[in-house]
């Protein structure tokens, strides 16, 4: 990794905003994230995090009355906020396609698996439906649907969960895209099931050379696919890293209490309690004063350190960002998370 | 040789599946044929991929359903022939989901008053102070005695879930994947108040989970099912370091380890 990657996504400064009864939300606040060809970025947070409404932005299929602004907010150099939603259903599906969460409710449950599969590559490619048939074969067998002949006239409610996945990664890769989105594409099948299909995507994005934006909760599955982390919190990206730094060497608070959560075979005795993060992710509504992670520090970290009580952070106060590293950027919400967090921030050897 | 609090003798579940209009009704064997035993204060982790029979499994249990052959015994006694008021007080669930196993339109406080108007417990002038004592057991605060389900997050209505397992104080409590619709951070919550709460309380649990980790985690024994059958039951630590069963090798070669230097897969480069 010497020589620079081609940067397939960029975005800069994205926040989203949605009016509600209170006044207005900003469920996601000034993010910044890019995706290479070939590297799997994974962001992770919990739900409520903004994780989803931010893969949504970049395919521009927000809801209606949520509003939209970014800096930079590019595919392939190509400004994706200037184009009509003509010219934006051209490149969905066809350069950036999206894989969600539940396979049964992503595909028409009245077309034929054949059908639905067609369908991007008649609407963007100029093939005959002879050709396209073929690719659609072909591709059907490259995720191991195999022999895919007969599964093209099934309808989706006869294929398992696994299958229907596999289908819905079949449909994203046909037009060959730069980007792919995945929405916890794995979240609603088997573990057994879920190891095949991780499998599966990482050989066709070493194959195809595909960036993937990979949403996910599952810290399990960080841990074994990505290539770097953003770490989501209320919001905002609070930590962003090569995997096994943010793994080996959290530095926001939020990160480390993330990482105590999780049972870890063999790392926790019988006896021992999991970690946890007290409290709840504030929503964020209007010019949010307090710090976000005020109140929410680990109870084994309150005994040995003071955290940080600041409800009303002034303006100036607000939002840090320190480079552990060239790859390892943590964001601080206050000066004072910053401040008591300090010993967390061990400068990277690498 | 410690009591044993449930005893499942060679349980069968079967379903008729209609094939078409007319053509005759298939059995669907859910559970085929499972004996299991657990001793008091055990937890016993029931594992597998959804389809192989852990929920009808834990109905059976539960006594929600009849067992088409078998039978179980809970503390000694017959589960399908007791009252269903004694079956209550003996034995609780505690589902998946705390959105939807909670009524929308009654308060915290009327919910854990249920379990106890139901058993027709004489003394109903004591029905609030035993409530709020039950929710500082499972740390809800007093507060929302008069809240709604809606006004609480996920991790408080499964508090609530629990709550209301607890209040008759039963011997078994039977956790249907109490977790899975829980974030990491209120998943861990939960998981330290069960443990909490079995120490406290001398329960004995069933827990159903798909998710290795958290089995690992809590349960004294397991037991690994596929098909409906019980593949392989062992002692939590035997059962994770030597798996025996062909199926078990594969549930556990499956797990993703959350440490980048122990991915399952080949990565390029």
């Amino acid at each position: 990794m010497i020589n620079k990657k081609e940067v397939v996504l960029e975005v800069k400064n994205l926040s989203i905003d949605i009016p509600v009864s209170q006044g207005i939300l900003h469920p996601v606040d000034n993010i910044n994230l890019h995706v290479e060809r070939g590297e799997i970025l994974c962001v992770v947070g919990e739900s409520g995090c903004g994780k989803s409404l931010t893969s949504l932005a970049i395919m521009g299929l927000l809801p209606k009355n949520a509003q939209r602004t970014a800096e930079t907010l590019e595919l392939n150099k190509e400004d994706l906020q200037e184009l009509t939603e003509r010219q934006l259903a051209d490149i969905r599906g066809n350069r950036m396609a999206m894989i969600f969460q539940e396979p049964m409710t992503s595909l028409n449950p009245s077309f034929t698996i054949e059908n639905q599969l067609l369908e991007p590559l008649l609407r963007h490619k100029e093939l005959s439906k002879d050709e396209a048939r073929n690719q659609v074969i072909e591709m059907l067998e490259l995720v191991g649907i195999k022999p895919a002949e007969p599964r093209l006239r099934q309808y989706p409610h006869q294929l398992s969960g696994g299958l229907r996945q596999r289908v819905m990664i079949a449909m994203s890769l046909l037009c060959n895209p730069d980007l792919i989105i995945a929405d916890e594409p794995t979240t609603a099948l088997d573990v057994t099931i879920q190891a095949q299909i991780l499998e599966l995507m990482m050989s066709l994005q070493e194959k195809f050379n595909t960036g993937i934006l990979f949403i996910t909760h599952d810290m399990g599955v960080v841990a074994n696919i990505a290539d770097r982390v953003a770490v989501m919190y209320a919001g905002q990206i609070v930590e962003e890293g090569p995997v096994s730094e943010i793994f080996d060497n959290p530095a926001h608070p939020y990160t480390r209490g993330l990482m105590g959560c999780i049972p870890v075979p063999g790392k926790l005795g019988q006896d021992n309690t999991l970690g946890t993060i007290p409290g709840m992710v504030p929503s964020v509504v209007n010019d949010f004063q307090s710090c976000r992670f005020g109140g929410r520090w680990d109870e084994n970290y309150k005994e040995n350190f003071e955290p940080c009580r600041l409800t009303e952070v002034p303006k100036k106060r607000r939002s840090f960002k320190v480079n552990l590293n060239e790859k390892h950027l943590v964001h601080f919400c206050c000066d004072e998370c910053l401040h008591l967090s300090e010993h967390t921030l061990v400068e990277g050897s690498s | 040789m410690a009591d044993t609090m449930i005893y499942g003798y060679d349980l069968v579940k079967e379903y008729p599946i209609s094939r078409g209009m007319f053509k005759r009704k298939e059995l669907l064997r859910a559970v085929g044929g499972v004996t299991l035993q657990v001793n008091k204060g055990e937890v016993l982790g029931l594992v597998g991929e959804s389809g192989c029979g852990k929920t009808t499994l834990a109905r059976l249990i539960l006594g929600m359903i009849p067992p088409t052959a078998g039978s179980v015994e809970i503390a000694g006694q017959n589960i399908n022939k007791l009252a269903r008021l004694e079956r209550a007080k003996t034995i609780q669930p505690i589902f998946q989901d705390p959105y939807s196993s909670l009524n929308p339109s009654k308060t915290i406080g009327s919910i854990l008053t249920l379990p106890l108007r139901i058993q027709r417990d004489r003394e109903s002038h004591s029905w609030e102070k035993r409530v709020r004592q039950t929710m500082d057991l499972v740390g809800l605060a007093q507060r929302m005695y008069n809240q709604y389900p809606n006004q609480l997050s996920g991790g408080q209505r499964q508090r609530v879930a629990i709550a209301r397992a607890l209040i008759t104080r039963p011997a078994v409590v039977v956790c249907d994947e109490p977790t899975s619709a829980l974030d990491v951070s209120v998943q861990s919550q939960i998981l330290n108040l069960l443990k909490e709460l079995r120490e406290e309380l001398n329960l004995t649990y069933v827990l159903i989970s798909h998710n290795l980790a958290v089995v690992q985690h809590m349960a004294t024994r397991v037991a690994v099912m596929y098909f409906g059958h019980v593949v392989e039951e062992e002692k939590t630590n035997i059962l994770f370091e030597e798996p025996k069963h062909e199926y078990t090798k594969k549930l556990l070669g499956s797990i993703l380890v959350p440490d980048p230097n122990k991915r399952i897969f080949n990565k390029k480069e």
